[in-house]
């Protein structure tokens, strides 16, 4: 490792450019104007506060690496910028109907809308791009002085006697074996007064902060679920604004989750799934999951004909309100997915994220003007939190995840009567970490279904590499790979036995993890380079090479370079 | 310095058939180009003296090249110039060399680099217009280049079939630069504050002093009639078993189904 570092300093510094991050970074800079303000008029005695605020983002810009389904709840961003709708806000479609759909093999039915309590239908809010908006929000973060800094990758926290003091990005130009090239760029250590994860679900250096000041104390496990979305374009014209959800086929009673359809513009729809990756079934693949839910009548009648045109996935955090972790400590704050505000029967995130970085924002503030970064001086975003309906909403539907594990059915009406309701218990269930449903059967073999093999076509049935082609992701081939397996034989001492077959090559959806050559050549080749950025494998990946530590054989790291180019996901 | 489509975008065409859909483009400075800016800031950096200037033009409206010029300017060019107007918008290569020949004539200069070709339409002859139109040498497609001051001449390596051809010239002179001259550098975080402060000047066409007429689609010698998708690629089959049998199967298919043997 090199000591030749760049250096960079800033007050504030917002690790990952998603809508947590944007709006905590945007509201930022509007309360620093309005207490400057407030101190020019006398009406404040303070000094006044000229904060440099910096945003990172591995991303080739901002949005390349967001995903989402998406069905955005305007309700932060109206209070974030009152008059966003002639800001060329990039959503011009909005829900005019929210369907829920029971599929099985062959038919749908709709469940009666007046089943779904009125605060969870989608109607009325807008159905676009989680793309579009990062990049549109940056350009307004941009505008109002924040130093946006793309393709920068957070690798290491830094600390400073146990406080988090700012972050180390990646060093670019390294061969295949972290050799230096001809356009080596050492990292830079950004140091930062308060340092604001905003990394997405299990982001790499926020889950460092976590496990180093044990934020999970008396919270129970995150636990995750996989989203697949496929872009597909229509000749026919389509129905913008429409909005269906599935439930059933073909994931069946075995897999909680469900699909989405949603009508994006004339001529585009988007089509994806969402698995919470506690499955049991090694052989449980959501590409393939997708493709079978495409085939479907209710969902055929909708993009029959059409071709796929750009495809993306990503986990999202399912835990709820038991599974957030202390949302500070000595000068580090956590927001959005890599703190888990995800309101899993209102099927929306974006909004909650978006708040909890404007709620980061009004402790920033504070910290700013009395210089104290302290853990018990940033705690008031917690407290702060808890007061607004990212932490009241979250809780009224604290049981609806767990009652899932009493059965799919039984889920889904227990589920169904605390989304009406806010009942059952107030203090968190045993809950386990989604690896080790597979990790845990003793007979998992015996758990394996059949799976009929896909069947793709040139239209828009598409297998798996097709999509990954039009993710847009791309590694250099001659780039260290950012994807570890620590101990590859206990791929075959452990997987193959156990499961007859390697989950890893299931579960990737990007065929990163290939099973290839026989005999004693068997072995898993890692294909980094097709990498979506998801972080299924380090969630799902059942081998525990470190004994009950947490340590598993696939290691995750973000990489300095490179990454999927979303386009309209 | 040329802004194109990303190279992994993929394109639609536009309901009239003649230009690609660049409304949901994302850009990148064009690779050739970057190879020129490179070579540009090393010269600058081995003989310890010198200025590079960074000139782009927006041809359309969705365009960003300020944010390329940015990234040129936090590799760490000196200054960038930005040809703009609804004068520059369309046109070909003819009157793109025409702008910015205009444009280099009030410009101190001894090196003119350019890509050898933007990725996008690959058309691969403005440097050398420029060059025409300037009255001044060119070398094409160089893989590496020696700069003489004291000589004002240039040494280019251009890789031609069977080997390389060596060529010297003498300053003024426009060189296009191929991949394999250098590995072009990655912005630096610092690099990227300081491109902030930067000049970044914004010239029009009466700037240059040119007659709207001779640019855009009234100036242009080519026009495009018609743009098309490449024809789909069906998906690829992997036949399984041993390497018989998979041979077998294959000859079959080539010859049963496909009826190419």
């Amino acid at each position: 490792m090199s000591e030749n570092f760049n250096s960079l300093d800033v007050d504030v510094l917002f690790v990952g450019g998603g809508p947590a991050s944007l709006a905590g970074a945007l509201h930022l800079t509007k309360l620093v104007a309005r207490s400057n303000e407030r101190i020019a008029a006398g009406a404040l005695r303070d000094r006044k506060l000229e904060p440099q605020i910096a945003i990172i983002e591995k991303g080739r810009d901002v949005g390349a690496h967001a995903i989402s389904g998406a069905l955005f709840d305007p309700r932060a961003l109206e209070e974030l910028m009152p008059d966003y709708a002639k800001q060329e806000f990039p959503f011009p479609v909005t829900a005019t109907a929210h369907e829920v759909h029971y599929l099985t093999t062959e038919h749908a039915y709709q469940i009666p809308p007046w089943v779904i309590p009125p605060a969870y239908r989608s109607t009325g809010c807008y159905v676009g791009s989680l793309q579009k908006l990062n990049l549109w929000l940056a350009q307004q973060v941009e505008d109002a002085g924040v130093h946006l800094f793309n393709e920068t990758c957070g690798t290491k926290v830094l600390y400073d006697n146990d406080y988090v003091c700012g972050v180390l990005t990646g060093e670019k130009g390294l061969d295949s074996d972290g050799g230096r090239k001809a356009n080596y760029e050492p990292g830079t250590r950004i140091q930062a007064k308060i340092t604001v994860f905003g990394e997405g679900p299990r982001g790499t250096l926020a889950e460092d902060v976590i496990h180093k000041f044990n934020l999970r104390k008396g919270k129970t496990p995150q636990s995750y679920a996989l989203g697949v979305k496929e872009m597909i374009r229509v000749r026919n014209p389509g129905s913008p604004g429409l909005a269906i959800h599935t439930l059933g086929y073909p994931l069946g009673s075995r897999v909680f989750g469900g699909g989405f359809c949603y009508g994006i513009d004339d001529h585009l729809y988007a089509v994806g799934i969402v698995c919470g990756l506690d499955w049991d079934d090694p052989r449980m693949d959501p590409h393939a999951q997708l493709q079978q839910l495409k085939k479907h009548p209710l969902i055929q009648q909708f993009i029959a004909g059409g071709v796929v045109v750009a495809y993306g996935a990503k986990t999202l955090p399912e835990g709820g309100v038991f599974a957030i972790p202390r949302l500070y400590t000595d000068g580090a704050l956590l927001i959005g997915d890599s703190a888990g505000f995800l309101n899993v029967p209102y099927l929306k995130g974006i909004h909650y994220a978006m708040k909890s970085g404007m709620v980061a924002a009004e402790t920033i503030v504070d910290a700013l003007h009395s210089g104290n970064v302290s853990a018990s001086a940033l705690s008031s975003y917690e407290s702060r939190l808890e007061g607004t309906y990212v932490i009241r909403d979250l809780h009224h539907v604290r049981n609806f995840r767990r009652m899932f594990a009493l059965g799919f059915y039984p889920g889904l009406a227990l589920g169904g009567l605390t989304m009406w309701t806010g009942l059952g218990p107030t203090r968190p269930g045993r809950m386990r970490e989604d690896f080790t449903y597979l990790q845990h059967h003793e007979n998992a073999i015996a758990k394996q279904r059949t799976h009929e093999p896909a069947q793709y076509d040139a239209g828009v049935l598409a297998d798996k590499l097709t999509d990954v082609f039009h993710s847009g992701t791309e590694h250099r081939e001659d780039q260290p790979s950012h994807i570890r397996i620590v101990d590859p034989s206990r791929c075959l001492t452990d997987c193959i036995p156990r499961y007859g077959d390697a989950p890893c090559t299931y579960f990737c959806p990007a065929k990163v993890y290939e099973l290839i050559g026989q005999g004693d050549d068997l072995h898993i080749r890692v294909n980094f380079s097709n990498c979506v950025h998801c972080k299924t494998c380090v969630i799902k990946d059942p081998i525990d090479v470190s004994e009950g530590d947490g340590v598993q054989n696939i290691i995750w790291r973000a990489p300095a370079e490179g990454g999927p180019r979303y386009q309209g996901l | 310095m040329k802004q194109v489509p990303a190279t992994e975008s993929k394109l639609t065409i536009v309901a009239d058939g003649n230009d690609i859909d660049r409304s949901n483009l994302s850009f990148i400075v064009n690779p050739y180009d970057e190879f020129a800016v490179e070579e540009a800031l090393q010269i600058k950096e081995r003989l310890g003296a010198g200025e590079v200037t960074v000139l782009s033009m927006r041809q359309h409206e969705s365009q960003k090249p300020e944010e390329a010029l940015r990234t040129c300017l936090a590799m760490g060019a000196d200054k960038a110039i930005l040809l703009d107007g609804p004068a520059f918008h369309g046109g070909d290569s003819f009157t793109t060399a025409t702008a910015l020949t205009s444009a280099i004539q009030r410009l101190p200069f001894d090196l003119l680099l350019f890509g050898k070709q933007a990725v996008d339409d690959d058309g691969g002859t403005v440097g050398i217009q420029v060059a025409e139109l300037l009255g001044i040498p060119h070398v094409a497609v160089v893989n590496k280049l020696e700069v003489h001051p004291v000589s004002r001449a240039v040494v280019a390596h251009r890789q031609v079939e069977d080997g390389i051809e060596v060529v010297e010239a003498s300053f003024p002179v426009v060189i296009t630069c191929q991949k394999g001259l250098n590995e072009p550098r990655y912005p630096s975080l610092p690099g990227i504050m300081k491109a902030k402060q930067k000049p970044l000047n914004t010239w029009t066409c009466e700037d240059i002093g040119i007659d709207p007429g001779r640019l855009g689609a009234s100036g242009a010698k080519l026009k495009t009639l018609r743009v098309e998708p490449p024809p789909t690629r069906l998906t690829g089959r992997i036949l399984d078993g041993d390497t018989s049998t998979a041979v077998k199967e294959l000859v079959r298919i080539l010859h049963e189904e496909e009826k190419l043997i």
